[in-house]
């Protein structure tokens, strides 16, 4: 699979404040990504740079291989956006909006109009400025998934959006996904939304990308590991060595929070260094697998809290790692 | 054809009452003026105030509005064509709005209306202005300056399309450019005049249209070229994103 997009330590400084550092990012075909992180974490500059709304100021980023900022048409006709707060002009109304990308757009598909219309509820000839948040958006989706887009850049695409609506969307994204070898970027606090339609997930805090990687390998990856002080004690160096995303230390116990990573090299799979810990112990101490069982308790998360894992302030600044 | 599209569609299509509106200000300003005073001097000082209105309100009400902007870079168009927007908005808007003008002030018309007023006011509206037949070439140019001026502030809207950056020019610096234009607008403006009324022997009334002829259409793309000589530009820095 070729990737859709990529970006090569993309940076964006706005001022003093570096919004977006050294992003090293790809994007497969045919994969659905959740971009995650807090309220200005560099989400929507990142998206905006993919688009070509605004210059980076270090790095480069290709999106079907084309630099954003001079992208062709013929290439930006196959990436459907829908900002975060709806920009379409207000003095149209719907109709006559999408009268006006039936012309711009070649491949437009007007069977997929019409169920989305009908689906939506959309009344055509109200204005735009009169519009809720919510219709709004559902217009701006319905331009961008029938432009015939074979990349849709979603920036919080449920904000706003009632449970209905909500599920209506991520319905609709699913099917649209399945048809072909689509891809899909969207924005979202709501993790939610991400275990429905994401394939692969990507967290930003403060400007670096911490995570990206499939989901359930995300899943699989992220323990919250519970032992005894002695244990830890022993086997300290071991789990230095994997990527340490919180810990709380006392005289008694350790919890930390790990995200293990299996090393691949050819065609073998190395186990997780949980298993190497406990075979450690094992091999090296009088200590029996049920009693290391019982003083080491492995709790795998929630994406809740994989989500606030990665993204918590407490959480180790880690460099970009596998995509 | 796709960028007469775009002109439709975002800022001709929704403005198009406005711009009615502003098309009839200067034979309104033309005939108001008329009733005050019947000398036909006094009469270029009004089409220069229509004049400044159309420029002013043709650039202004033009639909351009910052939302747009993010609207218009997500459509299929390529990054020139879009970056030379503002100047060819403004440009036509200002042409539009000055036709009537023209019109009004050759045919005839403005007096023929002005009359008409005066004739079922039954009023004497004659009383003579003092001096207006120098006071339009300043008027003409501060109109064009003002049109510069906006057509530079519509550019910096349109910062995001141009391949160097966006314009790190504060208002202090259009209002010198305001300021610079004003001075040069004043020279070309009373040289045209004169120059028109040397060669083809045409009186304040005549020579107000020519001079306006050539002067209004001059005002965009000088401010394009001192867009692109003058403003500064800044790569990381653009104010749109920081607001967001």
């Amino acid at each position: 699979m070729s990737n859709v997009i990529e970006t090569h330590s993309l940076g964006k400084i706005y001022g003093t404040e570096q919004a977006v550092r050294d992003l090293d990012w790809q994007v497969e075909q045919g994969t659905a990504v959740a971009f995650l992180g807090p309220n200005g974490a560099g989400k929507t500059t990142t998206i905006k740079m993919l688009l070509g709304f605004t210059h980076p100021s270090r790095g480069s980023c290709e999106v079907f291989g084309a630099e954003p900022w001079n992208m062709p048409p013929e290439t930006r006709m196959r990436i459907g956006y829908v900002p975060d707060e709806p920009c379409l002009p207000t003095f149209g109304t719907a109709g006559s909006i999408l009268d006006y990308h039936r012309t711009l757009y070649p491949c437009w598909d007007r069977k997929l109009e019409r169920e989305l219309i009908e689906l939506f509820q959309l009344s055509l000839k109200k204005q735009i400025s009169k519009l809720s948040k919510g219709q709004a958006r559902r217009v701006a989706i319905v331009l961008a998934l029938c432009q015939g887009s074979e990349l849709l850049l979603l920036d919080e695409p449920t904000a706003g959006l009632d449970v209905a609506a909500r599920r209506e969307l991520l319905g609709l994204l699913t099917g649209w996904l399945a048809d072909g070898d689509r891809s899909l970027v969207f924005s979202t606090h709501l993790v939610g939304d991400v275990e429905r339609i994401a394939t692969h997930a990507s967290f930003m805090q403060r400007g670096r990308l911490v995570a990206s990687d499939e989901l359930e390998a995300l899943k699989a990856d992220v323990k919250r590991i519970r032992m005894t002080r002695e244990i830890w004690d022993r086997t300290r160096p071991s789990w230095e060595q994997t990527e340490l995303l919180s810990s709380e230390v006392d005289e008694h116990r350790a919890v930390l929070c790990v995200r293990e990573f299996r090393t691949q090299s050819s065609a073998v799979l190395a186990p997780y260094a949980s298993a190497m810990v406990e075979s450690t112990l094992t091999a090296d101490s009088d200590m029996s697998s049920s009693a290391i069982d019982q003083a080491i308790d492995v709790v795998h998360l929630s994406l809740e809290d994989i989500y606030l894992e990665l993204t918590s302030n407490n959480a180790r600044n880690v460099e970009p790692c596998r995509a | 054809m796709q960028s007469l599209k775009l002109w439709y569609a975002l800022f001709l299509r929704p403005s198009r009452w406005r711009l009615f509106m502003l098309m009839g200000l200067a034979p309104i300003t033309i005939i108001a003026m008329r009733l005050v005073d019947t000398n036909d001097n006094a009469l270029t000082v009004a089409t220069n105030i229509g004049m400044i209105g159309g420029a002013l309100g043709g650039t202004m009400s033009s639909g351009i509005r910052r939302p747009y902007v993010e609207y218009l870079a997500s459509l299929p168009f390529e990054r020139a064509k879009a970056r030379a927007l503002p100047y060819e908005i403004a440009f036509i808007f200002v042409m539009l709005t000055q036709v009537p003008f023209f019109l009004f002030e050759y045919t005839g018309a403005n007096n023929f209306a002005a009359r008409g007023i005066l004739a079922y006011l039954n009023g004497d509206f004659s009383r003579v202005s003092p001096g207006y037949l120098s006071a339009w070439p300043p008027i003409g140019a501060l109109g064009f300056s003002i049109l510069a001026f906006f057509t530079l502030a519509l550019a910096d809207e349109y910062a995001r399309f141009d391949p160097r950056g966006p314009s790190k020019n504060g208002l202090g610096e259009k209002v010198i450019v305001f300021v610079v234009f004003l001075a040069l607008a004043l020279c070309a403006w009373f040289g045209v005049h004169e120059l028109a009324s040397e060669l083809f022997s045409l009186d304040p009334h005549g020579s107000t249209c020519v001079s306006g002829l050539v002067m209004i259409p001059l005002a965009v793309p000088l401010a394009r070229t001192l867009h692109k000589r003058v403003i500064r530009c800044d790569t990381d820095h653009y104010p749109l994103a920081v607001s967001q």
